[in-house]
């Protein structure tokens, strides 16, 4: 509500980043409010939901401030999609690609309309952003490890790479405090005692990664090396080939240098959770005991909030007039809805490593929540496309 | 409080809540909260955004449920201006749903609005709402980067003209005799949007022909595939809705409980709940309320621009 009320107290000039009800709108708190001015990983007291009484003032002064700033971006943002238009460009989320660098450009000239060549600087910034990125394709990936003499030596080093694995040995780590009250330093806490390479022990019994829907394999096994895949038919994720596991995750991938990706990937795979950092381990761990709530067992915090979620989905698909004759590889996900919740995280961990991406504890909450969310997105999408074929 | 019936439930989902509006009546909403964090930074306001919130919430609802029926005289929605409309309502409390692509793939699903919007901007009652809602929709794709096609320059028809309700035949002609005859409703949940008129009731008969017996079932469809079950017998439907199958005599000695006609849309529903003893009520209530949107003060633009 402090946010709503210091936004409109900054008028018409940040209309283009607002809605009809005068609010910012979701992209602007995700993409300027969040990071680049109120910056909860630096200041959790200013994270989203309740801010206590003592720092409503700084909240409101934040905003306040950083008042001309949004409105420059505001302006540039305006003139970034009349150049995009002109330039007849049609590709993308301008939203999503311009917020931050409209913000840059903000902080940089100010007002565009007090810049005598803004408009160059549009039409450069548009060049730039929409110039084709120097990223791998999925090609140059087949090329690289289908190579014969490069091939026998990647092998190699995935039977090294999965000898070497080491077992947890110490014992898991309960998180279901973490959970229940998801304080910072004590992520930072659960990351240091190693609680996601310890949690990963028990998926060397057989039959457990597979409980979880990571595999269908009874026992985890180094991945072949692979060289081909189909988008519509990847096997689970821990039965991913190596290039099935970066073809997925092709877009996340920001070298262009297949060398170092493949071996790293390589090396991930032999990791605990088959994920390189201790921070996504963590997250499995959690994701594993939050969606506990899923099956109906008992959980609290966290855990809590996703079973509610789930719980009336059942409703809202009938409200939505969905096809209660479900078909079968469908139902087999809305009955197994924590396997596809684990499948969803490890890959969203996966596509965050690839991305050199850090995971703060005060976003951890919207990663377990908004992997569910996706999860159930993607069932009604299922749902729908059966309804429009069955009108056919 | 409990949820409405789905039926007549306007659904919106909020960051960290669920709101449900009974549409019969109007009540505040049904309000459940799964995450009582994100749910605490607006629901404190939720009065002053009911109005825009609630909007969204029945467009969705009419997309779903809209009882459209040549028999009850509630014409069918255009869904490409509804598409439209919806759209722009959800923009304008993006701020408060759940979903971050919400708008985005609203606007997507409203591409096709910009031929019968084009089409009303002429329109002396509704044109200026028509004209005014393009230019926000238009604004909404350039904001989400999202293509939408050029109005076309001759008008088309606001509403397409669909084919309309193949009207429920019943019984036979010619030399044939009818033993029995009868008609049930028709089950909204077991058919999807559009699929039949909702307000007009599937007839059977059994039928004398040659020495033989049939059964003859008509259902007031749309051109959605649909079947038929009576008793144990299940019958396919054509694009009209009507179906024909041999049966034994014994059909006849059917029990008058099984002698119910169940008209469902195969890869929808399968036909198994029992029959709900409020759904009469309960439909005949969404109808009439239907009925009296077009001229409501609040209708919105697709109500009013339907069935002309």
């Amino acid at each position: 509500m402090v946010v709503a009320q210091a936004w409109a107290a900054l008028g018409d000039a940040v209309a283009p980043l607002s809605n009809a009800s005068g609010r910012p709108l979701t992209r602007t708190v995700k993409l300027l409010l969040d990071p680049l001015v109120l910056r909860p990983v630096r200041n959790p007291h200013l994270a989203s939901g309740a801010v206590a009484a003592e720092h409503v003032d700084e909240l409101r002064d934040t905003i306040a401030a950083a008042g001309p700033v949004l409105a420059a971006t505001a302006a540039w943002f305006v003139l970034l999609k009349k150049t995009r238009r002109q330039a007849g460009i049609a590709d993308g989320h301008p939203q999503d690609l311009y917020f931050q660098h409209c913000f840059e450009l903000a902080h940089q000239h100010g007002d565009p309309a007090h810049l005598p060549d803004a408009t160059a600087v549009a039409a450069e910034s548009i060049a730039e952003i929409h110039s084709p990125a120097t990223r791998l394709t999925v090609a140059e990936l087949r090329r690289f490890v289908t190579d014969p003499a490069r091939r026998a030596e990647l092998t190699r080093l995935l039977t090294v790479a999965w000898a070497g694995a080491r077992d947890p040995g110490a014992e898991p780590v309960d998180v279901a405090g973490f959970l229940a009250d998801p304080d910072p330093d004590l992520f930072a806490t659960l990351v240091a005692q190693g609680a996601g390479t310890r949690g990963a022990g028990e998926l060397a019994q057989p039959g457990v990664a597979r409980g979880y829907g990571l595999t269908d394999r009874p026992r985890l096994s180094p991945p072949a090396l692979g060289d081909s895949a189909s988008k519509q038919q990847l096997p689970k994720p821990l039965d991913r080939s190596v290039f099935e596991r970066l073809f997925a995750a092709i877009r996340q991938v920001v070298t262009d240098d297949p060398d170092a990706l493949v071996r790293n990937e390589i090396h991930r795979t032999a990791q605990p959770w088959q994920l390189a950092e201790e921070v996504s381990r963590v997250v499995m761990v959690l994701g594993r005991a939050a969606s506990a709530g899923l099956v109906d067992e008992e959980v609290t915090g966290f855990g809590a909030r996703l079973r509610a979620r789930w719980a009336k989905e059942a409703y809202v698909r009938r409200v939505l007039r969905m096809p209660s004759a479900v078909p079968e590889d469908l139902l087999a996900d809305v009955h197994g809805v924590r396997g596809a919740y684990l499948r969803r995280l490890w890959v969203r961990l996966h596509g965050r490593e690839l991305r050199h991406e850090t995971l703060a504890a005060v976003e951890l909450w919207s990663v377990l929540d908004g992997v569910l969310r996706s999860v159930i997105m993607d069932q009604r999408d299922r749902l729908r496309s059966t309804l429009e074929r069955a009108a056919r | 409080m409990t949820r409405p019936h789905p039926e007549q439930t306007a659904l919106l989902e909020a960051r960290g809540a669920t709101l449900c509006w009974d549409v019969l009546t109007d009540e505040p909403p049904v309000v459940e909260v799964h995450d009582d964090q994100a749910a605490a930074d607006w629901l404190w306001e939720l009065d002053d955004d009911a109005t825009a919130l609630r909007t969204v919430a029945y467009l969705g609802w009419a997309r779903a449920w809209w009882p459209a029926s040549a028999v009850a005289g509630v014409p069918p929605l255009d869904p490409a201006l509804l598409a439209a409309e919806l759209a722009v309502a959800t923009a304008a409390v993006d701020h408060l749903l759940d979903d971050a692509d919400a708008v985005e793939r609203a606007v997507a699903a409203a591409a096709d609005a910009v031929h019968p919007l084009a089409a009303l901007a002429d329109d002396p009652d509704l044109g200026a709402r028509a004209t005014e809602l393009a230019a926000r929709l238009a604004d909404l794709a350039d904001d989400h980067g999202i293509a939408l096609p050029t109005a076309l320059p001759e008008p088309v028809s606001p509403v397409p003209a669909r084919s309309g309700f193949a009207l429920a035949a019943g019984g036979t002609v010619g030399e044939d005799v009818v033993v029995l005859r009868g008609s049930s409703p028709i089950d909204w949940a077991l058919v999807p949007q559009g699929a039949v008129d909702a307000a007009a009731d599937a007839t059977w008969a059994v039928v004398r022909r040659g020495g033989e017996s049939v059964l003859e079932v008509s259902a007031p469809g749309t051109g959605v595939p649909l079947r038929a079950r009576f008793g144990p017998l299940d019958v396919a439907l054509d694009e009209r809705g009507d179906g024909a199958v041999p049966v034994p005599a014994t059909v006849l000695f059917l029990p008058a409980a099984q002698r119910v006609l169940t008209v469902y849309s195969p890869g929808f529903a399968v036909p198994d709940a029992p029959e709900d003893p409020d759904a009469p009520a309960r439909r005949a209530a969404i109808v009439a309320m239907a009925k009296a949107r077009r001229t409501a003060p609040d209708a919105t633009l697709t109500e009013r621009a339907a069935g002309r």
